[in-house]
């Protein structure tokens, strides 16, 4: 289809116009384009740079606390490290978080409220495993309530050891996240 | 005052007979073995007649060597006298069954309940034998019977738990082996009994009732829990309380590591009381070995555990007012700010900020390095002036005190009735503190207050934190004027191995009564070891609490608890 | 009461004190009994497992290494430490009979793989030999093997025939008894 076909314009423009490229693909592929053509479009281009770099720097993060870890996770947002400085906001609702910390232990109990809680997180979406027991089960590796495989049910970008992790820790394990996302490396491919 | 000889020998002359055999430790400990026919009876007795008011908690042993399972009631009094009365009962393994309690002691139900759902001990005219804190696919396995088979041997590598599915849903089952098969002894069926959620929908009463949930993960809730309330309107008819989301099975992995391998994990029962929980793990083994500690390495604990009790209060109060009103009134900020204070000083002297892993079985790790006393010194009076300007600012907030005052009144009665320890119960005009009650450590030498309220209301509760927190500071500086010098670790073996025995040792945690129950059978790892938290009963008082209350006054009234799931879920 | 509070507000907000710890370009002063990532002194480990058999995770394995010292170290295992289970509890480092493993001040990492966090001997190791340093070593504690052997050998030999000169001293002294 061309665009002379739309809009009242002579032939001979639609034919030159059909000879025109943006990033190796004719023109008149985009004009009148659908939703996935435009995906496609932001996929191959530096667009997608530009909204990676959006959204690396506005990392809402789920909050969340489980474990002793949700203890720093208190402290990583108050004064003395200051989160917001790089765009990290706790959330309390998973409707409006980019970023669930696992910050503790899975057991059986509550693996399957913590799954919900990622269902209902919005994409694009990260999963950071922080301390040990989100990583590997940490000291309690061997009970019989423990899920020691987290990274089988969730894509875990950035693992943050730490028991509890300092707080600095955190910035870390986000600072590292934004650099995946930067380079187009995390897990689930945004 | 009464002594542990005046209650024995009062049990004796009521009950000719009933005491199998007994063990008097010191003036407040007697442990006993009774009938288990008379158990409910002696309790009835020592809670009429000896003023044995609190029923503080219950453990279960399995004694698989003797095919015996043991159930120890352990009973304390408000503030009568300092004795602690540990009742055994025995019960034969195959027909495991006592009697239950739970008709003398209002608290008993949850106790009971965790022992039935752990151990498969049956106890006879309990209300609702509901599994607690395991997940529904794990009760029948009875976790912590000491042929659990499902416990994953990491160096055998036999009958590992089998993995979870997919879909996260636990499909638990401890197949059985073709040996137990072969030999017949494949475990029965499991329990039968309604979920949570049916037993909650089966109350509904009225068209016009609801249920709300609350959590697991909610806003409001320092760790995940589940409070589901039934509603009708505006009130709340009754609330349901569902724990065990962070179960991590602390007391079956104890037994598991040796006395020196168990510090770490116990610091994980409540990360804002670690030390104290190092402590009391760290005492009741002392106990049985018969050491008495340094006293330099007393002076440093006690230090220690009252600075973690500043900083656990300062977390809990700022993060409760934050929850109420968010940023008007609340000093959440400055709270923290007052905290990271103390906890670099708690940090230069272990080395971690939450999880400190110090006190070691007759002494501590190390010594309090230079300049110690001076930078504590200096950050006590920062905690004064802050704390007193935050008591001004509330005193003088007309929405936080519409908000706070009269809400969830507890009477003495009844706090003492639902178990409570700790602010919560002092600020139901019991001063009932466990550095008085039964004094460790350098306590004896040191001048301190017991602060208590006479209202009960949620105001009161956050108002005894913040005069302890004061209180706390006085100790501190107490402490490092009179610090000895000396030794901080008595000598004791690489391999720590207690005689056979059995100790009850209980500290005052920042939250309230913390109590271990440890048994040792000689070997280098222990054979139980019970915890008996705080936050346990204030979990248990929650719902009795709830009921009638607004629904927005939910929040004020379960977040001045100060809960720390943690420690609830073990 | 609101003017009473917009004072206490103020008065902090001019007092203005500087609280925020500016991480990633300051990283604030920790003190020495910090417990960070560990490191080890490979030229003084003497591979004996004690940090292996104290972790109640379970989370340091004894792994060859090359770069160690071969005189003190004969097997040239060396820990390994999974920090995706590691508790920073300092239980190993307390335990450790040379004093060669410690914590240091040092707590920054991250990874983007499970593997990553795994930290074998050579990435806490300090005091690594150079490769020729190494094979030095290699030889003398291979000479010093031998000579152990040697001697070891020289010593049952010794020994042997000690207990033979015993054995004829015991006939000789059997012999003596029964002249006396």
């Amino acid at each position: 289809m061309g665009i002379s076909d739309v809009v009242p314009i002579p032939v001979v423009i639609d034919e030159e116009l059909e000879k025109w490229t943006v990033w190796g693909r004719p023109l008149t592929n985009i004009w009148l384009t659908t939703t996935e053509k435009i995906h496609e479009i932001i996929d191959m281009g530096p667009i997608k740079n530009i909204l990676n770099w959006g959204r690396k720097n506005s990392l809402w993060f789920l909050m969340q606390p489980m474990g002793c870890c949700g203890v720093e996770m208190l402290v990583f947002g108050c004064p003395h490290y200051d989160c917001d400085r790089f765009g990290i906001i706790p959330r309390a609702t998973p409707r409006q978080a980019d970023v669930l910390i696992i910050s503790g232990y899975i057991t059986r109990k509550y693996l399957p409220a913590i799954k919900n809680l990622w269902g209902q997180m919005l994409e694009p979406k990260w999963v950071i495993a922080i301390g040990e027991c989100a990583i590997s089960g940490g000291p309690f590796y061997d009970s019989y309530n423990i899920i020691n495989n987290t990274s089988d049910f969730f894509p875990i970008d950035v693992y943050v050891p730490g028991c509890p992790p300092r707080p600095e820790q955190f910035i870390k394990g986000f600072r590292e996240l934004q650099e995946k996302i930067k380079r187009r490396e995390d897990e689930r491919g945004y | 005052m009464t002594t542990a000889n005046d209650v024995l020998d009062a049990l004796q002359s009521a009950f000719p007979g009933a005491i199998q055999e007994f063990r008097v430790e010191s003036d407040n400990r007697l442990w006993a073995t009774v009938d288990p026919n008379k158990i409910v009876e002696i309790c009835k007795f020592l809670r009429d007649e000896e003023d044995f008011d609190h029923y503080s908690g219950a453990a279960g042993v399995d004694k698989i060597d003797e095919d015996l399972f043991e159930v120890t009631e352990i009973l304390a009094s408000h503030g009568a006298h300092p004795v602690v009365a540990l009742l055994k009962v025995k019960t034969p393994r195959d027909t495991p069954s006592v009697k239950s309690l739970t008709g003398l002691f209002w608290n008993a139900d949850w106790y009971e309940r965790e022992i039935w759902e752990m151990f498969g001990i049956n106890f006879e005219d309990h209300p609702g034998l509901y599994p607690l804190l395991l997940v529904d696919d794990l009760v029948g396995s009875w976790p912590w019977r000491k042929d659990f088979k499902g416990y994953p041997d990491y160096n055998t590598n036999e009958r590992v738990l089998e993995k979870i599915n997919p879909d996260g849903y636990a499909e638990y089952k401890i197949s059985p082996t073709e040996a137990e098969i072969e030999a017949g002894t494949v475990p029965e069926t499991r329990p039968e009994y309604p979920t949570f959620r049916e037993r909650e929908i089966m109350e509904l009463e009225t068209e016009s009732e609801m249920i709300l949930h609350m959590g697991p993960q909610h806003a409001i809730v320092p760790g995940p829990f589940m409070l589901d309330l039934r509603v009708d309107g505006e009130r709340v008819k009754k609330a349901y309380l569902d724990v065990g989301y962070i179960h991590k099975g602390i007391e079956k992995i104890l037994e598991n590591r040796t006395y020196i391998q168990g510090i770490p994990i116990t610091d994980r029962m409540c990360y804002l009381a670690s030390l104290s929980n190092n402590e009391v793990f760290c005492g009741a083994a002392e106990r049985i070995m018969g050491i008495e500690v340094p006293e330099r390495a007393q002076y440093i604990r006690v230090i220690l555990e009252e600075l973690s009790r500043i900083q656990s209060h300062l977390l809990g109060t700022g993060e409760f007012l934050s929850l109420l009103g968010g940023a008007t009134f609340s000093p959440f900020q400055w709270m923290i700010l007052d905290r990271e204070e103390i906890i670099s000083c708690i940090e230069s002297v272990t080395g971690a900020r939450i999880n400190h892993s110090f006190v070691r079985q007759g002494g501590v790790r190390n010594d309090l390095p230079d300049g110690f006393a001076e930078m504590t010194r200096s950050a006590l009076k920062t905690v004064v002036d802050k704390t007193n300007e935050y008591k001004e600012l509330l005193l003088s907030d007309n929405i936080y005190r519409k908000r706070m005052e009269g809400i969830g009144i507890l009477s003495p009665e009844e706090a003492r009735r639902f178990g409570l320890s700790g602010p919560p119960l002092r600020a139901s005009d019991t001063p009932y503190d466990m550095r008085r009650e039964d004094p460790i450590l350098v306590y004896p030498d040191l001048d301190f207050n017991v602060i208590s309220r006479k209202e009960g209301d949620s105001k009161a509760r956050v108002e005894v934190r913040l005069d302890e927190i004061i209180e706390s500071c006085h100790i501190v500086e107490q402490c490092l004027d009179q610090i000895p010098g000396g030794p901080i670790r008595e000598k004791v073996s690489k391999k720590i191995k207690p005689a056979p025995g059995e100790a009850y040792y209980r500290v005052e945690d920042p939250r309230g009564e913390m109590g271990i129950f440890l048994v040792s059978d000689g070997s280098d790892k222990p054979v139980k070891v019970k915890v008996r938290g705080p936050v346990y009963a204030y979990m248990q008082a929650l719902p009795p609490l709830l009921e009638g209350a607004y629904v927005a006054d939910v929040v004020a009234i379960a977040g001045s608890m100060d809960a720390c799931t943690s420690e609830v879920d073990r | 009461m609101v003017v009473k509070n917009f004072q206490l507000t103020l008065k902090h907000a001019i007092h203005g004190i500087e609280v925020t710890r500016l991480y990633p370009e300051v990283i604030m002063d920790l003190p020495a009994a910090e417990r960070g990532i560990h490191q080890l002194d490979v030229r003084t480990c003497i591979g004996c497992g004690a940090c292996a058999r104290i972790c109640p995770n379970s989370c340091i394995e004894q792994v060859s290494y090359k770069y160690g010292n071969p005189l003190k170290n004969k097997k040239m295992k060396f820990p390994q430490i999974d920090y995706g289970r590691c508790m920073f509890c300092g239980l190993c480092v307390d335990d450790c009979p040379t004093g060669c493993l410690t914590m240091t001040r040092e707590f920054q990492i991250a990874g983007w793989n499970r593997n990553d966090i795994i930290f074998g001997p050579d990435d806490i190791a300090v005091g690594k030999y150079s490769d020729e340093e190494a094979a030095k070593l290699a030889e003398e504690a291979r000479i010093a093997a031998e000579e152990k052997k040697k001697k070891k050998a020289a010593a049952a030999k010794a020994k042997k025939a000690k207990a033979e000169a015993a054995k004829k001293g015991d006939e000789g002294s059997g012999e003596k008894k029964k002249e006396e």
